[in-house]
């Protein structure tokens, strides 16, 4: 006796295979729809403007003020040269105080008029800008958990030349990041894999690392007498 | 003859007749299931002690309140008294500093004695929260303790200056502490001093704060 007795029980429709199908199929058209399995384009970062507040993780930072002015105010640079100053608001959000001069890590690059400006070609001795937090007419380094600081970083611009007309900011962001190694814990830029430069392929590697821009802050410069 | 004595086998001994099964009693199972589950518990439970990593580079802390001696074995400290004011005047051979506080100064004064050799040692405030404020570099580092050495058997006091808002002081500690080297000591001695405040105390103390504080530096 081998085969089922009809008229018993209705026989069983397989119903789990043309699901699985269907499913599938469902699976495959999504994710081609969607843009197929490569890695997303990653998002062009945020544009701001003056005013705008950037939470880049470490610290929040409220983009104030980009002015040309001579030095020798507020303690930063001498009084016959003058300077490209980003007035920004920094809040700490991370647990110990802070050197202001970390702010010019946390802003991985900034142009005056699509130029880097502290491009180490450049005839600005320095190589950098001065980061002081400024209080009370005077200048001191640090920002203290909690508190909000104004962080000013003093470019020295060239003599004779004209001062630029907007500078663009590139704000990083930092994450409390392990260590793979010693699996310690640090605050760390976000970096992310891009198009090799030059250098890069002589070296003959295939990418490097970059820190990633959360924010893009375009600032007028304003010439104060 | 007993010459073949010990050459000659003797004849196998009979083999062991198998001991019958002896019989454990079930309470015995049950009590040694019931151990046999602790030991793991409790093996599983000791993981949870293990120190993370980060936790591996931490100071080892003695703790107490104010004006209380804390001995650690590379340094003794005490703290012995706290203040508020709104600036700090820094009183130099030829010039004089002021530095305002964006609210007020707290103006800790410590005590110090090593037991061996000259010592240095900074200090922060820990809030309630686990903020820790640096002293202030407002107030030249020529004025505090932090650039003084300690030297075995004297005692010495020393000011720190703090600028932290009034509405964390609620709970903060004062942590004394060899300056971090930048990699390699482990389980370095730190003190910690309670400053026994509570919100209206902190509130009244730091509205109770001098104009000015003049010291010399």
């Amino acid at each position: 006796m081998t085969s089922t007795p009809s008229g018993g029980r209705p026989r069983r429709r397989p119903v789990l295979i043309p699901v699985l199908v269907v499913l599938a199929a469902a699976t495959v058209g999504v994710s081609a729809a969607a843009g197929g399995l490569k890695e997303a384009p990653e998002k062009p970062p945020e544009q701001a403007g003056k005013g705008a507040e950037i939470d880049q993780g470490r610290m929040v930072t409220r983009f104030d003020d980009a002015v040309v002015r001579l030095g020798g105010k507020d303690g930063i640079g001498v009084s016959d040269r003058r300077y490209l100053q980003l007035v920004l608001k920094v809040t700490n959000k991370s647990e110990i105080t802070l050197l202001a001069q970390m702010m010019d890590d946390a802003l991985v690059g900034v142009r005056a008029d699509g130029k880097p400006l502290d491009d180490p070609a450049s005839t600005n001795v320095t190589g950098g800008p001065r980061v002081v937090a400024v209080s009370g007419g005077h200048s001191y380094g640090q920002m203290h958990p909690g508190v909000p600081a104004t962080v000013v970083l003093a470019y020295e611009l060239p003599e004779g030349k004209p001062p630029p007309k907007s500078v663009q900011i590139d704000a990083g962001m930092y994450a409390w990041a392990e260590s793979f190694f010693y699996k310690t814990h640090e605050w760390r830029l976000v970096t992310t894999p891009v198009a090799p430069t030059a250098e890069d392929r002589a070296h003959g590697r295939q990418f490097h690392y970059s820190p990633i821009v959360v924010a893009q802050v375009t600032l007028p410069v304003r010439v104060e007498a | 003859m007993s010459a073949a004595h010990g050459l000659v086998p003797e004849a196998p001994a009979a083999p062991l007749r198998p001991l019958p099964p002896r019989r454990v009693p079930l309470w015995r199972k049950i009590v040694g299931g019931v151990v046999g589950i602790a030991l793991v518990s409790a093996a599983v439970y000791a993981q949870t002690f293990v120190l993370t990593a980060d936790e591996k580079s931490d100071p080892l802390t003695v703790s107490g309140g104010m004006h209380d001696e804390l001995r650690t074995s590379h340094f003794s400290a005490r703290l012995e008294r706290v203040e508020f004011a709104r600036t700090v005047r820094v009183k130099k051979q030829y010039s004089t500093d002021d530095a305002k506080a964006d609210e007020t100064f707290m103006i800790v004064k410590v005590g110090l004695t090593a037991p061996r050799r000259p010592t240095q040692v900074t200090s922060f405030v820990l809030t309630a929260d686990g903020l820790r404020f640096e002293p202030t570099d407002r107030v030249s580092l020529s004025a505090t303790l932090g650039d003084k050495w300690i030297q075995p058997g004297w005692w010495r006091s020393g000011l720190f200056f703090f600028d932290v808002p009034a509405d964390k002081l609620a709970g903060a500690r004062v942590v004394v502490a060899e300056p971090k080297t930048l990699f390699g000591d482990d389980y370095m001695p730190e003190t910690s001093f309670d400053l026994g405040f509570d919100r209206p105390k902190a509130r009244q103390m730091a509205g109770a704060a001098k104009d000015v504080y003049e010291v010399s530096g």
